[in-house]
């Protein structure tokens, strides 16, 4: 299968050595930009650090110009990471949109409650990935001992709750 | 996200003109005891820290779109994109990658959405600059990072592009090529640099790992060598190439489409009124099908148009050939 983003590019509005920005052809609003890497990258995880930097420079950089060459009055960076995310085209792609007041956009959520329990579990495991990969630490030995024994003790707390639930 | 009261026109003007008499070091005294982020960065108000380093600092929101939606944010008060410097951007970009990476490898998501938003009317929320990291999973109802895709008249479409070309290469200094096809480059399966397994579903390529444990009807480029009797297990059947394939018979509650394979191909051409099946050598039987009363075997007169026998209990169940004998000769001699 061919990659829509690796061949044939049309309405450039910035290239450089590794990075290219098209206008959508199916946008959003007008002017919604595309920026990909030449390179082809699924995504983000795959993209070479350095490369990686480079995009969100210059991503920034041509939100800046839609501000001023579209007369914006906001722009936003939307990056769909995975099919998870609504990702349809396999090949990495950050989208910058100008946004005005009271256009037909709205990407604002509806923010969710977690309880202590769920949300401790989360932190634990996201410290111990972000030191494993983004420090390259292994995570300490009472660490992983907090996160199995914060999920004994909802696994025990759950035993305990459908044992009271099952009583007449 | 800590949410913000929105002030009034009057408000931001005479804050704006606040600003500007202040000099860079008085406003960013002022927005740190101002701004509720900076009071994050600086420990004044709690926050579960997930990474932090000289530039950035990524907390969890207590306000999450999802579970473990991570808050990246320059250290330095910068309340929109154009004002952060590029070192800093690339930074955060690199930590963006890596804290994506890290919900993947965690939380089992199966994929991120990266979100940025500058400026009110973008829905900016914080008056401090942040990049926004939700871990998503397919179906898990967050439809606000939905991408309308609209029609755009083609004319105008060139026009943008050519206005916004040419705006960019004036302000950046640099000349940008003229549109130009591009050979079709090989679609890159392995990502260059070291990268923890697994990796999120993504959009199906030339091999896509799809996230659903069942599993794709594979297509065999070539039949097995026929094997003299039938397997246990195994339903036999004629498929729509005239060919001999089997699918594994499931029990009990199990749903959901088995595999099917190719035994062995013949290339039969089917007739109408015949019903075709696998015999216990392997081979392509057939026999006529009967119409009406008389196939439920019951006895009933005989008329001389319709065949009388049932289907699969003929006493001589003839050898498929591509082209065949017509059936009533076969039916006739059997009266004799």
């Amino acid at each position: 299968m061919t990659c829509k983003y690796c061949e044939n590019i049309e309405r450039k509005v910035y290239e450089d050595e590794n990075l290219v920005a098209f206008l959508s052809d199916t946008p959003a609003v007008p002017g919604h930009i595309i920026l990909t890497t030449k390179e082809h990258y699924t995504i983000l995880e795959q993209v070479p650090e350095e490369l990686a930097g480079k995009l969100f420079d210059t991503a920034n950089v041509l939100s800046s110009a839609l501000f001023e060459a579209f007369g914006a009055e906001g722009t936003n960076t939307l990056i769909q990471n995975g099919t998870g995310a609504g990702q349809k085209i396999p090949h990495l792609a950050v989208n910058i949109i100008p946004r005005k007041q009271n256009d037909s956009l709205n990407f604002e959520w509806q923010p969710k409650q977690l309880d202590k329990e769920e949300f401790g579990v989360i932190e634990l495991k996201l410290k111990n990935a972000c030191n494993k990969i983004v420090l390259g630490k292994e995570a300490p030995a009472e660490e992983v001992e907090e996160v199995k024994e914060e999920k004994q003790e909802i696994k025990d707390s759950s035993w305990v709750k459908s044992v009271i639930t099952r009583l007449p | 996200m800590p949410e913000q009261e929105q002030p009034t026109e009057e408000q931001i003007k005479e804050f704006q003109e606040k600003l500007a008499k202040m000099s860079p070091e008085e406003r960013e005294a002022f927005f740190r005891q101002q701004c509720i982020f900076c009071q994050i960065i600086d420990g004044k108000i709690e926050s579960t820290r997930i990474y932090e380093d000289d530039d950035c600092l990524a907390i969890l929101d207590i306000n999450p779109a999802n579970p473990g939606h991570i808050l990246l944010m320059p250290k330095k008060h910068l309340q929109v994109g154009p004002q952060v410097p590029q070192d800093v951007m690339e930074r955060m970009g690199k930590i963006t990658k890596a804290l994506s990476n890290c919900c993947l490898q965690s939380l089992k998501c199966e994929g991120t959405s990266i979100f940025i938003a500058n400026g009110l009317p973008a829905g900016q929320r914080a008056q401090h600059f942040m990049i926004h990291i939700v871990p998503r999973k397919d179906k898990d109802g967050l439809t606000c990072f939905d991408l309308q895709e609209n029609k755009i008249d083609t004319t105008q479409l060139e026009s943008l592009a050519s206005d916004l070309k040419a705006f960019i290469s004036k302000k950046l200094g640099i000349e940008i090529a003229d549109d130009e096809p591009k050979p079709a480059e090989e679609v890159k399966e392995e990502p260059e640099e070291q990268q923890p397994e697994p990796l999120p579903p993504t959009p199906e390529e030339t091999t896509p790992v799809p996230p659903t444990p069942e599993e794709t009807t594979p297509v065999p480029p070539e039949p097995e060598v026929s094997e003299s009797k039938k397997e246990k297990g195994f339903l036999y059947f004629v498929d729509k190439e005239g060919d001999i394939s089997r699918v594994k018979m499931v029990r009990g509650r199990k749903k959901g489409k088995q595999p099917k394979e190719k035994v062995k191909v013949v290339g039969i051409t089917r007739e109408k009124n015949r019903l075709y099946y696998v015999d216990a050598n392997l081979e392509i039987q057939s026999s006529p099908m009967n119409r009406g009363r008389k196939s439920k075997g019951k006895k009933t007169k005989e008329t001389k148009d319709k065949p009388k026998e049932k289907p699969g209990k003929q006493p001589e169940p003839e050898k498929e050939k591509p082209k065949e004998a017509a059936s009533l000769d076969d039916i006739a001699s059997l009266f004799t």
